[in-house]
């Protein structure tokens, strides 16, 4: 289903997901007031655009169309429970324009949501690969929370190694989703035309498509955007190394003087801002940024070649699609 | 020498360093044998004190192999050569050949290791004092060195270069090895399938700290990331430790559930002290924790609770250390974590039920790792997340209750979908419910009735009585829940309600499982 430039198709295919969404979660009970605040701004559903990419589903059997649509709702449920846990752990007070579950319902409250969510979403994608046969690793929660622990760490005792650390932390807290989601879509898609897409190129093309992404959420992050989602900055508050700041720390002469810096920015608004100004005034976000893209450009390729395979010419319209929106 | 006395002779050892010179001018074989065991093996030395002598004699032929094999693995120059040496030690020790291995240019600098080099220069000692057990341990050591050597050949090459993705598998096929042989030396037999490789990881993973963080004779500190990986290696295997031991059945007085109670209470001591956790009584003085078990199975219980409750404190404490970037965080009172012995026990043996033995256990280890995340979630404050300092313990709490929900969805895998789905539609139901009520689902016995649905479902027994089965085992988890509710801490911990047992585990083993035909819900 190519969508660059089609943004009406995108829309559609989104509000097909959301029913879906509506579908998994059932009645919500005692969560149901939560769960509706937190659905009523919902994110960008990358996830599942990737999946419905890769599925192919427009012109596919409506079963699968239907199974494409429900599998995106479960990686959105996956997701979504992680972004409640995410600000809980980041200290997060505002998610995509409003105050984040955690602080406008309570910590606990919070922590149901995501469970809940979560324990949703695996129990979709289990019930959908019992009836379509479908391969799923569900390693990937582990995974997911194994990366959001490492981020906690304190940083490594060279640059090198925490970037080693930091491209980890990126495959596991976003890339794990975009592989599973790809995976999924690429056996939807494989179900319909009959062939088989090769899942190591479906991988590359995901795992890319995922660091890119992150890095540039990262770039975001230090980017002023208090009007319009979270404050910026909020990586570098609880102590993190992002992306930026590793290129940063690239043109500083000794790593240890940045990890310092770095622990002193915990909850120190001061220092984080002065750290921040120096990160901004560096050309470092301009080089995250280029390194994102060619993650980007790396998706893009490895798209292509998926897409020279039959029946797959579609792919790399998609994945430039993607990108473009 | 009688017990007493060597127990008192080994403890007194145990605080002091062993002179290797004054080992190796042993002339006697049997003192060289006794004295090199006493120095290499510190606790476990203790621990084999407590045993009847056949038992602590072919336990310690056993260990001194299994040095002499590590000393092929840690002090070859590379990996070929530690398979050629270790080959080579297995043939010697079971005949096969009468060439001893002499180990080449290896001048070790540590203890242990110079120890171990000392074994394996004896060796002819070691294959004499084996060559004169009974028949029936000279086999079973005999399949234990054949068995040991083929796993650490297969994996020599990841344990050098010290691979974390294949520390699972070498605990499993090595020190997993070691514990179903001690297991079988000790006749122990227990209630259920016993998780051989959940102990042998947390095991492993002590000697690897031991190694790394104490001993630093594996070069420089570790990374953080590695003490991470290795410590969050124990607590997910950890979780099921006390389910396993739970299961073990002792005489009324056992000199074996001591020296159990003792190896158990010194490991947790360890990893306690390696945190910075606080050290709790129990644990502080093992000695007179193991004579208690000794003649006490209530004792004996009681450490598992404790133990139970400080697994949730170590996973804590670590994920707390995260936070505060340095070990020992003190936001240990976010951690309690109070687990119910009998209503864990009862769950347990519903799920090894299942007519698999390995998709029982997976199912146990699920519902024991997803136990413990809920305990961490349960402490997390209710009040609104403002922007003032949460205490660690709570972001700790919400990562390792992740983590841990984690951990037994992937350990689900071998029981099929079906089980993947009931079991997550449970933790979004309990979810509503803890939001809803306040109350955890052991409080309401469903996990009971989660397990028994499971189990018979995947044992393909439905029909009618199925409703029935399951609303009696989930009164039976409510019943055990508030039976522990209303007793004093000290009684909650101890088996103070043995009618149940006879009530319960027949109960499981008998009429409802096997015949009761149900409806598959």
């Amino acid at each position: 289903m190519p969508c660059g430039g089609q943004q009406e198709v995108c829309r559609e295919a989104i509000a097909h997901v959301e029913q879906a969404i509506s579908a998994s979660l059932g009645n919500c009970g005692a969560l149901a007031v939560p769960i509706l605040r937190m659905r009523s701004a919902p994110g960008k559903r990358l996830r599942s655009l990737l999946l419905l990419e890769f599925a192919s589903v427009e012109c596919g059997r409506a079963e699968l169309k239907q199974a494409a649509f429900r599998a995106a709702a479960a990686i959105e449920m996956i997701h979504e429970g992680s972004l409640v846990h995410d600000d809980i752990v980041d200290r997060s007070l505002v998610r995509r324009h409003q105050t984040s579950t955690a602080a406008e319902f309570g910590v606990r409250t919070a922590n149901h949501v995501g469970i809940y969510l979560v324990a949703r979403g695996v129990s979709t994608l289990a019930s959908l690969a019992r009836e379509l046969n479908l391969q799923i690793e569900f390693a990937v929660l582990k995974r997911l929370a194994y990366a959001q622990l490492l981020e906690c760490l304190p940083p490594e005792i060279s640059l090198q190694a925490q970037r080693a650390r930091a491209t980890e932390i990126m495959d596991g807290k976003t890339g794990a989703l975009f592989v599973l989601a790809a995976g999924l879509g690429a056996q939807l898609a494989g179900m319909q035309s009959g062939s088989i897409i090769d899942p190591d190129a479906v991988k590359a093309c995901a795992l890319n498509l995922g660091r890119g992404f992150q890095i540039r959420d990262d770039v975001l992050d230090l980017m002023d955007r208090s009007k319009t989602e979270r404050p910026a900055g909020t990586d570098l508050r609880n102590g993190l190394c992002s992306w930026p700041v590793l290129h940063w720390a690239v043109l500083q002469p000794l790593w240890s003087d940045t990890v310092a810096r770095l622990q002193h920015c915990r909850g120190n608004y001061e220092e984080c801002s002065r750290l921040k100004r120096e990160v901004l005034a560096s050309c470092a976000m301009e080089r995250a940024a280029q390194e994102a893209n060619s993650y980007f450009y790396r998706a893009v390729s490895e798209a292509k070649s998926i897409a020279r395979a039959p029946g797959n010419a579609v792919l790399d319209e998609v994945v430039n699609g993607l990108l473009l929106n | 020498m009688n017990s007493v006395r060597r127990l008192w002779r080994t403890l007194g050892q145990l605080r002091r360093r062993a002179d290797i010179r004054q080992i190796a001018a042993l002339p006697d074989p049997d003192q060289f044998l006794d004295a090199a065991f006493t120095a290499s093996a510190g606790n476990l030395a203790v621990a084999a004190a407590f045993l009847p002598s056949s038992s602590r004699i072919e336990g310690t032929v056993a260990y001194l192999c299994c040095r002499a094999l590590d000393a092929c693995e840690d002090l070859a120059g590379s990996a070929e050569e530690a398979e050629i040496l270790l080959r080579h030690c297995t043939a010697y020790l079971s005949g096969a050949c009468d060439c001893e291995p002499a180990p080449k240019g290896m001048l070790p600098g540590h203890y242990s290791d110079q120890l171990e080099h000392l074994i394996l220069s004896r060796l002819c000692w070691v294959r004499s004092k084996l060559g004169r057990l009974p028949a029936l341990g000279r086999q079973r050591v005999g399949k234990l060195v054949a068995d040991l050597g083929d796993g650490m050949v297969q994996l020599a090459e990841a344990r050098r270069a010290r691979d974390t993705k294949h520390m699972g598998e070498y605990a499993d096929r090595v020190l997993g090895r070691t514990v179903k042989y001690s297991v079988e030396l000790l006749g122990i037999r227990s209630r259920w399938t016993i998780d051989y490789g959940s102990i042998a990881r947390v095991a492993q993973t002590a000697n690897d700290l031991r190694d790394r963080h104490v001993d630093g004779h594996a070069g420089p500190a570790s990374p953080p990331q590695i003490f991470l990986t290795m410590l969050l290696g124990a607590v997910e295997p950890a979780t099921n430790v006390p389910g396993a031991l739970s299961g073990f059945q002792f005489s009324k007085v056992s000199r074996v559930r001591a020296a159990v109670a003792y190896v158990v209470a010194t490991s947790t001591r360890f990893y306690l002290r390696l945190i910075g956790a606080p050290v709790n009584k129990s644990v502080q003085s093992p000695l007179r924790t193991a004579l208690a078990c000794m003649i006490s199975a209530r004792a004996f219980t009681r450490l598992l609770i404790e133990l139970e409750d400080l697994i949730g404190v170590c996973a804590t404490t670590v994920g707390s250390s995260l936070f505060a970037g340095k070990s020992g965080s003190p936001a240990v009172e976010q951690a309690s974590v109070r687990v119910n012995r009998q209503l864990a026990d009862f769950e347990t043996s519903l799920a090894l039920s299942l007519s698999s033995p390995s998709a029982g256990l997976a199912l146990s280890r699920a519902v024991e790792m997803a136990r413990i995340g809920t305990h961490l979630r349960a402490n997390l404050p209710v009040a609104r997340l403002t922007s003032d300092e949460m205490p660690d313990g709570s972001h700790a709490s919400v990562l390792l209750s992740d983590y841990l929900f984690g951990a037994a969805v992937f350990a689900l895998e071998p029981l099929g979908l079906a089980a993947l789905a009931g079991f997550a539609d449970f933790f979004a139901a309990e979810a509503e419910n803890s939001e809803r009520t306040g109350a955890l689902a052991d409080e309401r016995g469903e996990v009971a009735a989660l397990l028994t649905r499971i189990v018979m479902s995947e044992n393909g027994q439905y029909g009618q009585g199925a409703a029935a089965t399951e609303s009696r085992n989930q009164s039976l988890g409510r019943l055990y829940y508030r039976l522990d509710r209303t007793k004093r801490p000290q009684a909650r911990m101890s088996s103070s309600h043995p009618g149940l047992d006879h009530c319960v585990v027949p109960l499981l083993q008998s009429a409802p499982m096997a015949s009761m035909p149900i409806q598959n819900r």
